[in-house]
């Protein structure tokens, strides 16, 4: 590829893919943090252009998320006080939910597991279907697409025990 | 799964950042400072990390871009030399179909088997219950977010091993057992038994595509709960017609490999418990429909077939290690057996990936003394059917299979039993004691299976929370 052709495409694949690429890191990460991951996804892009594919977005967020995972390890390293402390202190959420969520959602989101979680995010927030949804996380469509079912089911399930709680069994109930 | 669906709706709701949001000049500034950045960047990355893996590229290229952009916002820098421990691990247990009720006796084996497990693992973590339901692992030092993931497989994966007495168990396409058609020489049950060029349980000769196994498997009646069944309740496939739209679909978006001709799998299996009614299970496969497939399309073009209790259809052993098929590939083929486990995981002790003479992955374990037992038992009732059929200098040696249950069960490998050597079964002595297991496996995937081996006797099933 010329160094010309080189330019053109990567200038289509930032103008096309950079904003969704943005509202996928800031989803995700503090905005101090977010335009750093943003630029060094597109850095990873500009120097393996060959490598992108047909599709790019799932290929950006991948890679994005690759750089999240790093930043997020980074983060905990330097702050290893910080976590000893927190170790002491209990386990605390690993997944802020936004707050705009109302909190029977959020406490079903926060009783899935990472992977869960995630499925059901790269769909309703950015708007994947499971195929892509899959590149970005790497693994089969077929096996997202379970992942994304099981993750559904136990958000309506515990949505609909919230809106329709049981009734307490009587200690009869309990003894038998 | 579309935006119409009221979880996935309610999320977008709670989108934090609006995707339709026209950016303020203030963002479009930063985005255009950053193209020219990258621009003026070369075009080659500076170190060479061509044979790393991408997650370590990505980390070369981390510091590198931390370095040329020299702008505000976080830094790179290297992590200290002297890992610090990390935040534990909280893991829920939830009921099985086969432990129904979350017990403190069930709990305290489900520690057990935790602390076993977590004995592979570097660092001394440490597990202990957590209240009722809950056990609290510490890893006792930082460990990167892949390791922690890969150490959650590790403990949550719960896979088991079954073994079935493969002629006795296995169906021909007229839902009858290879073994009862031997004596008759049916032309399906010998090519089950004896195999091919690629041996028995292949995807060669004997073995079907998806849709026909299914099918056989649907006609099966219900059989009632039994010890030896890998599963419980029915287990639903959602299949494609032939060539319809919703095939065609399916297969463009590279969900479901077309099969020319034939019934293509859109969704599925599903295991559902007993007594769910159809229309339940048929929204759960409508759920779970690639992206294209409407569930419009599904109902007018699709067939939902159910395999009953007591019957299971796995897909055909890896021909090699080279050679792994996708269980929804096109190329994929199975088998229909009798839902009649003569052992399982729980029967099996000591898991360990291993090589064979030849220097091949493998898995090596022993039994329990019941398993001892019951292996004995299952070989000698193979070696016995072997000596039946050998008729007329024909030597028709019989088999036992080896099968990875959950949800997409998959053979890994069919021995025979020399009746001649072993007429009495396999015997486990001091000397030989359990068994080694071949069949296609790379050196991963030999450790992966025998970290879900250890892992399927777990009488609970176990999920980070949150």
């Amino acid at each position: 590829m010329s160094e010309d052709r080189r330019t053109q495409v990567f200038e289509e694949l930032f103008a096309t893919h950079y904003w969704a690429v943005r509202g996928f890191v800031l989803r995700r990460a503090l905005s101090s943090v977010a335009d750093d991951v943003v630029a060094e996804t597109f850095l990873v892009a500009w120097r393996r252009l060959d490598s992108v594919g047909d599709d790019p977005l799932p290929w950006l967020m991948g890679v994005a998320r690759r750089l999240l995972a790093n930043q997020h390890r980074t983060e905990r390293r330097r702050g290893a006080l910080l976590d000893r402390l927190a170790s002491l202190a209990g386990p605390g959420p690993s997944w802020e939910p936004p707050a705009r969520m109302s909190s029977p959602l959020a406490a079903a989101m926060m009783s899935l597991s990472e992977r869960e979680r995630e499925a059901l995010l790269l769909v309703a927030w950015e708007g994947l279907d499971s195929g892509r949804a899959a590149q970005v996380v790497g693994c089969s469509p077929a096996a997202f697409r379970v992942r994304l079912h099981r993750a559904r089911r136990r958000v309506a399930d515990a949505l609909e025990n919230e809106s329709n709680p049981s009734p307490h069994p009587s200690i009869a109930e309990e003894a038998s | 799964m579309t935006p119409h669906d009221p979880v996935i709706a309610a999320l977008a709701k709670a989108n934090p950042i609006d995707p339709a949001a026209q950016p303020g000049p203030r963002e479009r500034a930063e985005a255009d400072a950053i193209r020219r950045r990258i621009l003026s960047a070369s075009p080659r990355p500076r170190l060479r990390a061509t044979t790393l893996v991408p997650v370590l590229s990505s980390v070369v290229v981390v510091a590198v871009i931390a370095v040329f952009l020299g702008v505000g916002g976080t830094r790179h820098r290297p992590a200290p030399a002297a890992p610090g421990p990390a935040g534990p691990l909280i893991l829920q247990a939830l009921p099985t179909v086969r432990t129904t009720t979350i017990t403190p006796a069930a709990m305290a084996r489900e520690l057990h088997i935790v602390r076993e497990r977590l004995g592979t693992v570097p660092g001394g973590p440490h597990a202990a219950l957590a209240g009722a339901d809950r056990i609290r692992v510490n890893l006792g030092r930082d460990v990167s977010p892949a390791e922690r993931e890969r150490i959650v497989a590790l403990i949550t994966q719960s896979a088991q091993l079954y073994f079935y007495d493969w002629e006795a168990d296995a169906l021909t396409p007229n839902g009858r057992t290879v073994a009862s058609q031997l004596v008759v020489q049916n032309r399906s049950a010998m090519a089950i038994s004896q195999g091919a060029s690629a041996g028995p349980g292949s995807p060669g000769d004997g073995s079907v595509p998806i849709y026909t196994a299914v099918r056989i498997a649907s006609r099966q009646p219900v059989a009632p709960f039994s010890p030896t069944q890998s599963r419980l309740g029915p287990q639903y496939y959602l299949f494609g017609r032939p060539g319809s739209a919703a095939c065609v679909t399916a297969a463009a978006t590279g969900h479901t490999a077309a099969t020319v001709g034939d019934y293509c799998l859109l969704s599925g299996p599903i295991d559902e418990p007993n007594g769910t009614s159809r229309a339940r299970a048929i929204a759960d496969l409508d759920a779970a429909l690639p992206a294209g497939v409407t569930t419009a399309q599904a109902a007018a073009q699709g067939v939902v077939l159910d395999v009953p209790q007591g019957t299971v259809v796995v897909q055909a052993a890896n021909p090699g290690a080279s050679q792994q098929i996708p269980y929804d590939s096109g190329a994929a083929r199975f088998y229909v057996l009798k839902d009649n486990a003569a052992l399982t995981g729980a029967d099996i002790t000591k898991p360990t990936e291993s090589t064979d003479q030849s220097g091949a992955p493998d898995v090596r374990f022993g039994f329990t003394p019941a398993g001892t037992a019951k292996f004995q038992s299952v070989t000698a009732q193979v070696a016995r059917r072997g000596a039946n059929v050998s008729l007329g200098g024909e030597t028709l040696n019989q088999h036992f299979a080896v099968v990875l249950g959950g949800l997409e069960s998959r053979l890994i490998t069919v021995p025979s039993i020399d009746f001649k050597q072993y007429p009495e079964g396999v015997i486990q002595s001091a000397g030989n004691s359990g068994a080694d297991i071949t069949g296609g496996m790379t050196a991963t995937s030999a450790k992966d299976l025998a970290t879900q081996l250890r892992y399927g006797a777990l009488p609970l099933d176990l999920r980070p929370a949150g």
